[in-house]
């Protein structure tokens, strides 16, 4: 999608990217009128728009990370004593499901 | 009390209870005995994860509470409270962890819940949502495994360990198979079966 140049006639020329219904892209003539020139700036719109979530998301990501980070160590450490400590004591957990006391 | 007193486990300890871990999990019944005497040395190593498990509450709490003080005191009264009850009055190290683990994922789950309805509420992307909604799910179950390992640990602990070998005996000849008494027996020599039931039906008439 954007302005492409026509070694023709050496002008830019505004394309738009659609996904057709066979999920294949193709790119779609628009011209180089108002109709074009309103495309492209609807398109960097959306573009600005993604970005601004995509960066958000990465904002809200690094705020819980110190938090995360502890949390999983703590987690992965009461996880692998807890499982030690149920195997010694005779239980175990049959495919991934709960843990269960071993029949004697 | 002091971080002097507290043991660092050190990496390669933490290996090689994941290795034995891993042994005794796939039936390994030659690793049980190692896996008890690591077993034994963790509660040099409690008091370590227990600071840990402080510092990752406190990093929560900020994030929840913000300048708040009010919310940050009622959440730190509020997750005393809830580790109290999940621990019964028990000393062991190891439920003490586990206790640990489940008030961390509460905390997580709630926070991500708070977040993730903020999201809703403020109209925000539906690929923020849809990130959010996702992190909330992943808490949510993170503190369900959390709290289905704390029940049964408390119910392995409740019990005293299994002295013998956890392997069941292997019978090699016949009449040591045979001499294995069925354990439902006694209950159905007391009970009638269906034919004397029948039987009898068929004299009464």
């Amino acid at each position: 999608m954007g302005w492409e140049l026509r070694a023709a006639s050496g002008k830019m020329y505004f394309y738009k990217a659609t996904r057709g219904a066979d999920g294949r892209v193709v790119k779609v003539y628009v011209g180089r009128g108002d109709r074009a020139h309103a495309a492209a700036a609807a398109a960097e719109a959306r573009r600005n728009d993604r970005e601004a979530v995509r960066r958000s998301i990465e904002a809200e990501a690094a705020r819980t990370a110190g938090a995360d980070e502890l949390t999983a160590r703590v987690v992965a450490a009461a996880a692998l004593v807890a499982a030690a400590a149920l195997l010694a004591h005779g239980w175990h957990r049959p495919n991934y499901g709960p843990w269960r006391r071993k029949r004697t | 009390m002091s971080t002097d007193a507290i043991a660092t486990p050190t990496p390669e300890q933490m290996t090689e209870l994941q290795a034995v871990t891993d042994r005794a999990r796939a039936g390994d019944h030659t690793a049980v005995p190692r896996l008890r005497e690591l077993l034994a040395l963790f509660p040099r190593h409690g008091a370590y994860f227990g600071d840990l498990a402080l510092q990752a509450a406190g990093v929560w709490i900020d994030l929840a509470a913000g300048p708040d003080l009010h919310l940050r005191e009622s959440l730190a009264v509020k997750l005393d409270a809830l580790r109290r009850d999940l621990l019964g009055g028990s000393a062991d190290p190891v439920l003490d962890l586990a206790v640990d683990r489940v008030a961390l994922t509460w905390l997580a789950a709630n926070y991500l819940t708070a977040m993730d309805g903020a999201a809703v509420k403020h109209g925000e992307s539906p690929r923020l949502q849809a990130f959010r909604a996702k992190r909330r799910h992943q808490a949510e179950r993170a503190h369900l495994t959390a709290l289905a390992a704390l029940v049964a640990l408390r119910k392995a602990l409740a019990a005293p360990p299994a002295a013998a070998p956890l392997a069941a005996p292997v019978l090699t000849d016949r009449a040591a198979r045979e001499a294995v008494a069925n354990r439902l027996s006694g209950f159905f020599d007391g009970l009638p079966t269906l034919a004397r039931d029948g039987a009898k039906a068929a004299a009464s008439n």
